[in-house]
């Protein structure tokens, strides 16, 4: 089975020891970027996996595909050329202090990208599926174009498409992402959202939920997911939910709905203490696709994703870098911690 | 703090995030970058108030993090940085400092830079803003370089504003012409530092500058061409000839010659002329272990000497051994904060001090 992705890989650099930006002399050098870490979990669990996306062809774009082959990601299809790798500084907080982001990631190369770089014909021969996120639009009108051009291809070709609306309110407005994400989400099959990205992008609400009191309300999350599921045509929606107790410790959930069945499944609800939180969506994402792809029920697929999601949150970095069978593990039941011998 | 002279000095440049892979490493295989600052005309106002001169920095970063990040670093090498804008998104739209990757080089294999500057908030700023007669008053030197117009259309306005209300005031100017290839051509770098020649006092560097041998007929060439790049005392006088001829404003024209035995191994030396006479340094020999900012430390010493009213010899031998200390230490800036150490070095002392 293979899998496409498709969107922006950025330079990640973070303090160490949880510095602020002002104390840092050393940063630490990484990757990330929602679809790439979406590339590698998928890739971690044996799926043939490519990830597109354009990049420079000087040192700093090769450090970048490299990272992804490292993880055994299919980097042939990356166009090279243009400028910059965009960067961004990743202030890690603790407690109740929260974490600071400093995007640095206007006019990089594939922001600047046009629609000739890409043959979608050509990208998703012998794929399966297709994913990415509302941030690639987000990056500018020539990417809303590109993401509906690659969405058309795949439809063209019967290969299904997932899309996480992962609004970013640094990089367009509200309006402006209403309007691409109606158009793209035409297209789209399995639609994984949290209730902020629903209510920012489309004004799709749960009733009664304070997302800041950390409380959930079930029966706001079944109406939310229906809401997407009706206006756009959905398979499935998966809605995540977390609730930030501090920027130290959360808890971690989510719901699938299959509108098939009008099958609500909610998973268990895992007390996670933070390592890295950054890619922890994604890893959601990336363990959803691969439970459908292989097959799991409605109720075996949401376990799956958030057992793997809250597994992210104790490895530093973007990417997710756990095993099919410590995903399993703790999906079946077993959160104790204990090493494995 | 009360400083030795009396002499304050003020630089106009930029500053950038600078992030270089340890232990001579490659980018490609990185997982940790050391992060500093710095910027050519940063590196000179960090080197001088570390030698006890009333030095100022002026620039524009974005307000965040990083950029007060930049200005921490020379705040805490005593530069006066009140003058710097911190600027906001609406003003420099893309909100950002500017950066290079240094790829540290090791014996035969060099030292690479990769730029990532454009869109910098120096370079987004419209100085059209600024008051330049406020900015330069109470100061007695300007440094500049050619870093700065090859940036933008405002940053060039900005140098050649700049060099008129310094000359307006009556203040020293130095320039140090630092051609960067990557920002602009060797054509449109001779332009427009050619227009800047007029109003300099002491001239860093004989390049980017046309220099003709006939105003009027550009086909009998410039007289720098075929000048090698460690040309003869004889060959470099001449040019130092040319130079005053042509621009009688210049009162000190300082070059220094690097022989490069490897990325790890270099001799310096230099070429001076003040007050009608061209003069040479000793040739100093040394190893490498950050050589970003040599130029910068040379540019500084020689400021320094000629704030301190060093003899013709003393200046010249002194920028060389403030650039030769520069190349053995880490990150951009000339940090040597006591003046004897380069002096004690320019005598070729290297004795432990006891």
């Amino acid at each position: 089975m293979r899998v496409v992705t498709f969107g922006e890989l950025m330079i990640r650099l973070q303090p160490y020891h949880y510095e602020r930006f002002v104390q840092a002399d050393h940063l630490e050098f990484s990757f990330g970027g929602g679809e790439a870490n979406v590339a590698v979990s998928l890739a971690n669990y044996g799926l043939d996996t490519a990830y597109v996306t354009k990049l420079p062809a000087h040192a700093i774009g090769q450090a970048a595909v490299n990272s992804l082959r490292r993880y055994g990601v299919d980097t042939s299809l990356i166009v090279r050329g243009g400028d910059r790798v965009g960067i961004y500084f990743n202030e890690k907080g603790a407690s109740q202090r929260g974490s600071v982001c400093i995007y640095d990631r206007a006019h990089s190369a594939i922001q600047e990208a046009a629609a000739a770089d890409f043959d979608w014909d050509k990208i998703f021969e012998g794929a399966d599926w297709f994913h990415f996120t509302g941030i690639t639009p987000a990056l500018g009108p020539n990417l809303v174009d590109i993401c509906r051009e690659a969405c058309q291809a795949a439809k063209a070709k019967g290969v299904k498409i997932s899309c996480d609306l992962n609004y970013r309110g640094k990089l367009w407005t509200r309006q402006q992402a209403r309007e691409a994400m109606t158009d793209l989400c035409r297209y789209v099959d399995v639609c994984i959202s949290n209730e902020e990205d629903a209510k920012d992008v489309f004004g799709i609400e749960a009733e009664s939920t304070d997302i800041y009191g950390g409380k959930l309300n079930h029966e706001g999350y079944k109406s939310v997911a229906k809401q997407l599921a009706d206006r756009f045509g959905f398979e499935k929606v998966a809605i995540t939910l977390r609730e930030s107790h501090s920027a130290s410790d959360n808890g971690w959930s989510a719901m699938l709905y299959d509108a098939a069945s009008g099958e609500y499944c909610f998973s268990k609800k895992y007390e996670l203490r933070i390592i890295d939180r950054v890619g922890g969506g994604d890893s959601f994402g990336g363990g959803l696709i691969y439970a459908l792809l292989t097959g799991k029920s409605t109720q075996e697929a949401v376990e799956f994703a958030v057992a793997a999601s809250a597994l992210k949150h104790t490895i530093e970095g973007d990417y997710n870098l756990v095993t099919l069978a410590e995903v399993e593990k703790l999906a079946g039941g077993d959160g104790s911690g204990r090493i494995q011998r | 703090m009360a400083h030795s002279g009396s002499l304050r000095f003020i630089t106009i440049g930029e500053i950038m995030l600078r992030l270089t892979p340890p232990d001579y490493g490659k980018i490609r295989v990185a997982n940790t970058f050391e992060a500093s600052y710095g910027g050519s005309e940063a590196n000179i106002a960090l080197a001088l108030a570390n030698l006890g001169i009333d030095s100022t920095f002026f620039s524009v970063v974005p307000n965040n993090s990083l950029g007060k990040s930049a200005v921490r670093m020379l705040r805490s090498n005593d530069v006066h940085c009140s003058p710097v804008i911190l600027s906001t998104p609406e003003e420099t739209p893309t909100h950002r400092l500017g950066t290079y990757y240094l790829e540290t080089g090791y014996g035969i294999r060099s030292s690479k830079v990769t730029y990532d500057r454009k869109h910098s908030a120096f370079t987004e700023y419209d100085f059209g803003r600024v008051n330049l007669g406020k900015l330069l008053d109470g100061f007695d030197w300007l440094h500049l370089s050619g870093i700065t117009p090859a940036l933008s259309p405002s940053c060039a306005q900005l140098v050649l504003d700049a060099l008129e209300t310094a000359r307006a005031k009556g203040m020293t100017v130095s320039f140090d012409g630092n051609f960067r290839s990557a920002l602009w051509s060797w054509e449109a770098a001779r332009d427009f530092c050619t227009q800047c020649l007029p109003y300099v006092d002491v001239l860093l560097g004989i390049e980017p500058y046309h220099l003709w041998r006939d105003e009027a007929d550009h086909s009998r060439g410039d007289w720098k061409d075929g000048v090698p790049l460690q040309p003869s005392y004889e060959q470099q006088d001449e040019i130092f000839q040319a130079f005053v001829a042509r621009y009688p404003n210049l009162r000190c024209i300082a070059r220094h010659v690097r022989y490069a035995h490897s990325g790890s191994e270099n001799s310096l030396k230099a070429y001076m002329w003040y007050e009608g006479h061209t003069f040479e340094s000793k040739l100093f020999t040394f190893n490498i272990l950050d050589r970003v900012g040599g130029g910068d430390a040379f540019a500084s010493g020689l400021i320094y000497a000629m704030m301190k009213r060093y003899k013709p010899m003393d200046m010249v031998n002194f920028a060389v051994a403030s650039s030769a200390i520069k190349h053995t230490i880490h990150g951009d800036g000339n940090i040597t904060d006591d003046a004897a150490s380069i002096r004690s070095l320019m005598n070729m002392n290297y004795d432990i001090k006891r």
